[in-house]
């Protein structure tokens, strides 16, 4: 019988190690399949008096999942505690299926976490976990973010005045906005909230190294989410100025609006040089 | 080849001990580096960096790079790397001598490759390739393995000889792991270390696995085992002078542990090139 191909035996390995409930059992499931694997795993991986080919693999099967679990377990760390050990290996098992690590660093495994907590059962019994993983990804993804050079408030301060209403400013990459349960924020702060789902608005910024993060009020929230989503500063005031368009509105709006833009300069949200 | 300068000794710069570097000097005479967590990263981490670059020649150290995987290559991945290189400059680069993942998914592990032929074209193949992609010759490390081929047709020694050889790159000498493997399978270290071309040795890791049932394991959390240093001497001897880095990544102690490690390698060097110097004499 001829040797098999590299692919071949990489596509099977893989497989078998990322199988979660062991190599023996992945086997037996994709014999019964009439894949022929567990002749296969005999014929290709070297079996002794120590260890079988199989126990050889599960070694690798245990090294892969508890790895990826490590660094979700330290990223998501106040989730983890929530749900409880049991509650999140079996969420990380299930969220490893569904979302293998298709990069080549490690970071990214835990991008589609919260979201894939959201759908997943566990968060009926714990509604707060899905969102508290979001401000908990939110700040690790702010710690590690790409630099970029931060706006200057001499910068923006020297922009003509014909100009501002069409101003467009660029958030950091280290710059988040959610949108989250009251209840997860305050479990984010250590706290031991009762069920609390009304919503609140939240900033994660990087000043320096250390990110922050901030609860916003609800006319900062709505000028920073237009803001980032790419709308000019003269629209993100007329939002601001509402239904009331008298001047005197407007231009109470603007020096609103002008306070937020200060305090977020301050903190480094925005990117330089304005366009 | 010309061989890359001898560097010393040095240890791995870990988050764990970012601001006992910042604090002030070492006894380290360079670093090394995970390119992945500096590649398309900033903050604090690539500040360290940055600051350290200044004061210790530095090495980057990849563990995604996957050139043994029958996937295609990852030219986005290599890219990033060239760029993080362009900034760093780094006294050289490596990654592994195995496959990370397959069909798209990486496993974010250092899986062993089966000894044949047709892994020896692949590889040489995409060793010259990437070379060409990041305009440098790189270094690979022998990994540590827990399961072996039955279809192998080689001794992983002359594997990974073969593919130096053929695509002109360096070693990444892992003493600990081709200790860990030989225990593993049964063969005999030496002739491991008698098997690698010494012109080709760029470096040399030693690190600290542990018993797992009847196998060892590379996991990095502990002292390195007597044996290995005695392995370590042995390849002194053999190879001259040779830039020597400890790795410690799990339970990861104190820096003046570490360090104390990395002292004990350089005593260990040194004296293993005083008693080849007296052998010559």
């Amino acid at each position: 019988m001829s040797p098999p191909t590299l692919s071949e035996v990489q596509s099977v390995l893989l497989r078998l190690i990322r199988a979660p409930e062991g190599v023996e059992k992945a086997v037996a499931e994709l014999d019964a399949s009439g894949n022929g694997v567990a002749a296969a795993v005999g014929r290709w991986i070297v079996g002794d008096e120590r260890l079988s080919a199989h126990a050889r693999l599960d070694v690798y099967a245990n090294m892969y999942f508890y790895r990826l679990k490590d660094v979700l377990e330290q990223e998501f760390e106040r989730t983890a505690r929530l749900l409880g050990e049991v509650g999140f290996h079996n969420l990380v098992t299930d969220f490893l299926l569904a979302h293998p690590s298709h990069s080549p660093s490690i970071r990214w495994v835990s991008r589609p976490f919260p979201a894939y907590l959201a759908a997943h059962s566990a968060s009926g019994d714990f509604p707060a976990a899905a969102d508290l993983a979001s401000i908990e990804w939110a700040w690790w993804d702010s710690f590690q973010a790409a630099d970029a050079e931060p706006l200057a408030a001499e910068e923006l301060a020297a922009v003509p005045e014909d100009r501002w209403a069409d101003l467009v400013l660029r958030p950091v990459p280290a710059f988040h906005l959610l949108r989250v349960r009251r209840d997860s924020l305050a479990l984010w702060r250590g706290e031991r909230p009762g069920i609390d789902p009304s919503p609140v608005s939240v900033a994660v910024s990087r000043a320096r190294f250390s990110p922050a993060v901030a609860e916003l009020g609800d006319r900062e929230a709505l000028a920073l989410f237009r803001l980032a989503a790419g709308e000019a500063v003269g629209e993100v005031a007329a939002a601001l100025a509402g239904d009331d368009s008298d001047d005197a509105s407007v231009v109470e709006a603007v020096l609103e609006l002008a306070g937020y833009l200060r305090e977020g300069i301050g903190r480094g949200d925005f990117a330089g040089p304005v366009s | 080849m010309n061989r890359p300068p001898y560097l010393g000794h040095g240890v791995g710069l870990r988050r764990q001990h970012f601001d006992r570097f910042l604090e002030g000097s070492t006894r380290c005479d360079f670093l090394e580096v995970i390119s992945e967590n500096f590649m398309d990263a900033g903050g604090k981490a690539r500040a360290v960096l940055r600051r350290m670059r200044e004061r210790y020649p530095v090495v980057l150290h990849g563990v995604s790079l996957s050139i043994g995987s029958s996937d295609p290559l990852d030219f986005r991945y290599l890219d990033s790397l060239r760029a993080l290189a362009e900034e760093i400059r780094p006294e050289w680069v490596s990654d592994h001598l195995c496959w990370t993942g397959a069909d798209g998914v990486n496993a974010h592990d250092l899986l062993p490759l089966p000894y044949t032929e047709e892994a020896l074209a692949h590889v040489v193949e995409r060793v010259r390739r990437v070379q060409d992609r990041l305009g440098r010759q790189i270094a690979l490390e022998n990994v540590s393995s827990y399961l072996r081929y039955r279809f192998s047709e080689m001794p992983e020694w002359e594997f990974l000889a073969r593919i130096s050889e053929e695509a002109d790159c360096g070693i990444l000498l892992d003493v600990n792991n081709f200790y860990v493997s030989a225990v593993n399978h049964d063969f005999d270290p030496h002739a491991y270390l008698d098997g690698v071309p010494s012109a080709r040795v760029w470096q040399i890791h030693l690190g600290g696995p542990s018993q797992q049932g009847p196998l060892l394991i590379d996991t990095h959390d502990s002292g390195i085992l007597s044996p290995v240093w005695d392995l370590y001497e042995r390849t002194i001897r053999k190879l001259g002078p040779t830039s020597t880095l400890i790795e410690w990544d799990a339970k990861v102690p104190a820096f003046s542990v570490l360090e104390a490690e990395m002292l004990e390698a350089r005593r260990r060097h040194d004296a293993a090139r005083v008693g080849e110097e007296s052998a010559v004499s």
